[in-house]
């Protein structure tokens, strides 16, 4: 047969000029954060004594640690367009597991996978009331939120859990929180562990592109054939798992948990998550915007607290950042799309 | 509102040196024009001509890189859509509709000119009214907007244009999901409105249409503007011909296809939109399913690809298939293109070539490892191979509507499918692309698959299919030979009225 239309010179696709080389670099979605980050840090070294001490630093990436944990987690659920409120609840829950098992003197390493297992059911709970009832993630985990919480208080009848040093191999278990091999802070290392894997998955995985998929159109997705029920399920149970796991490393950092712990830490984690740059709707966000959404948080309230600013004025401070930092990202969109 | 207000007084609108620039795609390119006061002027061109950008240029929602745009003599110094708006009146209706789908009517048509501090319901939806009224759109004010049909979506946006007294109104490829009835009284509506005084700008890749409608045409090609017709004196050859810088050869129509035994065979399949529909595509045959918007003919093509829930007996090469999913349908065989793509088909997160490739993921993974660098070089032969034009690793919101189409279909004749199912495969897509779909598909039909379309475009339908199953109210009304039916003849049967057949 004879085509209707003979065959058309592609017209000659962009060059890459130094134009678009140089938007090429302002469309990238962590500059923003990582810029900020970079003028914090200039400012630390050289507006207050101690920053740059490694000490310091290695603090700072301490501190930042638990956030970032439970934050791998809620990039692939932000990622995936839900949003879970309860990891606040997951990790105290998770913290009271291991602290009664570890009493009961169960073997570290077991009650720690024992800790994750529930974890990850918690996880799953929530994925599976917003998948298989069609309700909004928002008001699951905003439901689940008080239930875990009530069933940790249940649990230990209310009573904080003080673990002592006469628990046999109790120093293995708080290794996890307190060690420092070749001086770096355990938990640094498993919060970059963390972000590696999840990045990896993110990046180079069937399960982290369909996760894109899914979050930037579900119905896209489903009527491309992407299981989107099972994604959607997954990144919830990935969220509980790390929430699980920061959870442990919290409980092994102060050997002490209590009913009110991990209140609040939902949105300092979603906020991790968001300066990242992030969508809160679905569909964009990388696991290196997490980490420096995480380390610009850390390294804020360090160098607020260096510079002698008072708590108060730190809050506000941190609330204009996350702001700040959504606009700056809304209007770098505004430049890639109508 | 009364009539006199929208007699205002006729304003020149004139773009002069236009420039415009997305990365390396020059899409506006030193474009100069006039709109005539109490015209309706049609913009013409192929996919990706600029044509979207021009509009909504004038129409506020994104400023040039250099030239003016001059509105009653006076340079327009400030691009914002409420300038534009509320300054100039020039309101624009979108290719891609947006209202606020949980809110009224009365609400949209309203939004931002919400009468008084606290607006009262009742004058608000007695105003809608009025100006439904105005345009012979008898919708109720207080429906909420997602409930409509697209042509009255698009009427509710006219409406708006005019609650804002607005002079000029733009339409972006008004007509795309309209039906012929719609199409015509939409026509009648610009051509009032146009007597009132208002300018109008007309986007189509329809050319019959334009030259019934339009009084001035301008074409651009490659964001350049190439060249102006009136439009009582042209013909759809010399537009076409201006459009693409070449002539196109008629498609042909015995393309030597042989069709063989019956492939998709469907008996007294019935869901919500439709019931009882029995009909079979053989291998090697394009079937058209025609229909209005409300008989269910998109939502039959869909429940085939387990989109909808449906129930019936459906077989594929004899066999009977149980289809309670995307998922399950793809794994007999079964690919579908859908009708709405920025809800159904897009990802807009993701770049021109991941839209692409979406569906080569499972394929091309090992272990849950994607091979991304075979899913770049896949893409990449794909988007030239199919004439995409706009850089690849871009986001796909970036591309012409035409071009996000072909990124679609892209996506799915890869896989090469058995049944190949089609809801308004060419919406929004220019002439010369549109007859290079056709050849795709008469493409897949020769393979011996089986191709199963529904379109609005009816003239499509009758020029790609073999046979033509017409639907009204969801039951089958008749069904009959592409090659001798008309126009008149289908549309006959797709308005017979349900009473006419056993209920
Ligand atoms: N926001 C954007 N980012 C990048 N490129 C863009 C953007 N908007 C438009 N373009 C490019 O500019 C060119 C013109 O696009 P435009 O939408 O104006 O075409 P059009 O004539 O309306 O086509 P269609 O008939 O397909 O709607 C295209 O090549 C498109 O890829
Ligand atoms: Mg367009």
């Amino acid at each position: 047969m004879q085509t209707a239309v003979p065959p058309v010179s592609t017209p000659p696709a962009g060059p890459r000029t130094t134009r678009s080389m140089v938007d090429r670099v302002i469309r990238q979605r962590e500059l923003g954060v990582i810029l900020a980050l970079a003028l914090l840090c200039v400012y630390g070294i050289f507006g207050t004594d101690g920053f740059r001490s490694s000490d310091n630093l290695l603090n700072v990436g301490q501190q930042a640690s638990l956030i970032g944990i439970m934050a791998v987690g809620a990039t692939f659920v932000i990622i995936a367009g839900e949003i879970d409120l309860s990891v606040g609840s997951i990790y105290v829950l998770v913290s009271m597991c291991v602290g009664m098992l570890l009493q009961a003197e169960v073997a570290w390493p077991v009650a720690l996978l024992l800790g994750l297992v529930v974890g990850g059911l918690c996880g799953l709970v929530n994925g599976v009331i917003t998948v298989g009832l069609g309700l909004p993630s928002f008001i699951v985990t905003l439901g689940t939120l008080s239930v875990f919480r009530g069933i940790a208080l249940l649990m230990t009848n209310a009573a904080p859990i003080s673990l002592d040093q006469t628990i046999p191999n109790i120093e293995g278990f708080a290794y996890l929180g307190n060690g420092r091999p070749f001086g770096i802070p355990m938990q640094l290392i498993l919060m970059l562990l963390a972000v590696l894997v999840g990045g990896f998955l993110l990046r180079f995985t069937k399960f982290g592109f369909h996760t894109y998929a899914v979050g930037g159109s579900r119905e896209a997705a489903r009527l491309c054939g992407i299981a989107t029920a099972r994604v959607r399920v997954m990144s919830f149970v990935i969220q509980g798992v790390l929430a699980g796991l920061a959870g442990a490393v919290g409980l092994s950092f102060l050997l002490y948990v209590q009913g009110t712990t991990g209140v609040g830490l939902e949105l300092l984690v979603i906020t991790a998550v968001i300066i990242g740059g992030a969508a809160l709707f679905g569909g964009s966000g990388t696991m290196l915007g997490t980490l420096v959404g995480v380390l610009l948080i850390a390294t804020l309230q360090n160098v607020l607290i260096l510079a002698g600013v008072s708590s108060f004025w730190q809050t506000i401070v941190i609330g204009v950042v996350i702001i700040a930092s959504v606009a700056l990202d809304t209007v770098v969109r505004r430049r890639r799309r109508v | 509102m009364t009539e006199d207000t929208l007699l205002q007084s006729p304003l020149t609108l004139r773009v002069s040196g236009l420039c415009k620039r997305f990365g390396g795609v020059q899409a506006l390119n030193d474009v100069s024009l006039d709109f005539p006061p109490g015209k309706i002027t049609a913009v013409l061109g192929e996919n990706g001509a600029g044509k979207s950008t021009l509009m909504t240029i004038m129409a506020g929602l994104q400023r040039p890189d250099s030239g003016t745009l001059t509105v009653a003599g006076t340079a327009v110094s400030g691009y914002s859509p409420s300038q534009m708006l509320h300054e100039h009146r020039i309101a624009l209706v979108p290719q891609e509709i947006a209202l606020c789908r949980d809110r009224t009517v009365a609400e949209n048509v309203l939004l931002g000119r919400e009468p008084g501090v606290l607006p009262s319901r009742r004058r608000m939806n007695e105003q809608t009214r009025a100006l439904l009224e105005q345009i012979d759109t008898p919708i109720d004010p207080r429906q909420d907007a997602g409930l409509l049909s697209v042509a009255e979506q698009q009427l509710v946006l006219i409406a708006r244009a005019l609650a804002r007294d607005c002079r000029v109104l733009i339409l972006d490829e008004p007509t795309t999901s309209l039906t012929p009835n719609e199409a015509s009284r939409l026509f009648a509506l610009l051509r009032r409105l146009r007597d009132r005084g208002t300018t109008i700008l007309y986007v189509s890749h329809r050319l019959p249409e334009i030259i019934e409608l339009a009084d001035l045409v301008h074409v651009l090609r490659d964001g350049r503007h190439v060249a102006s017709f009136d439009a009582a004196e042209v013909t759809t050859d010399r537009l076409i011909s201006a459009m693409v810088g070449r002539e196109l050869a008629a498609a042909v129509r015995d393309d030597g296809r042989t069709v063989g035994s019956p492939l998709l065979e469907v008996a007294n399949l019935s869901a919500a939109a439709f019931s009882g529909v029995s009909l079979t595509v053989c291998a090697g045959e394009i079937v058209g399913v025609a229909g209005l918007p409300d008989s269910g003919s998109n939502a039959l093509v869909a429940a085939l690809f387990g989109a909808v829930p449906a129930t019936g007996d459906v077989r594929l090469d004899g066999v009977r298939l149980r289809v309670r999913s995307p998922r399950d349908a793809m794994r007999a065989g079964i690919g579908y293109v859908p009708a709405e793509r920025r809800s159904q088909a897009l990802f807009p997160d993701l770049s021109v070539n991941d839209n692409a490739t979406v569906l080569d993921v499972e394929t091309s993974s090992r272990f849950g490892l994607v091979n991304h660098r075979r899913l770049r070089r896949m893409g990449k032969a794909r988007l030239a191979e199919y004439d995409v034009r706009g850089s690849s690793g871009g986001v796909v919101t970036g591309l012409s509507g035409g071009n996000q189409q072909k990124v679609i279909l892209s996506r799915w004749l890869a896989r090469e499918p058995r049944l190949l199912l089609l809801d308004d495969p060419t919406r929004g897509v220019d002439v010369g692309a549109k007859s290079e779909i056709h050849d795709r598909l008469v493409d897949v039909a020769r393979s011996g698959a089986a191709v199963l379309m529904s379109s609005s475009d009816l003239p499509e339908l009758l020029r790609v299919c073999d046979r033509i199953v017409v639907l009204s109210r969801g039951q089958v009304t008749g069904a009959v030979d592409a090659r001798t039916a008309t126009e008149q003849e289908v549309m006959a049967l797709a308005t017979r009225s349900v009473a006419a057949s056993p209920a």
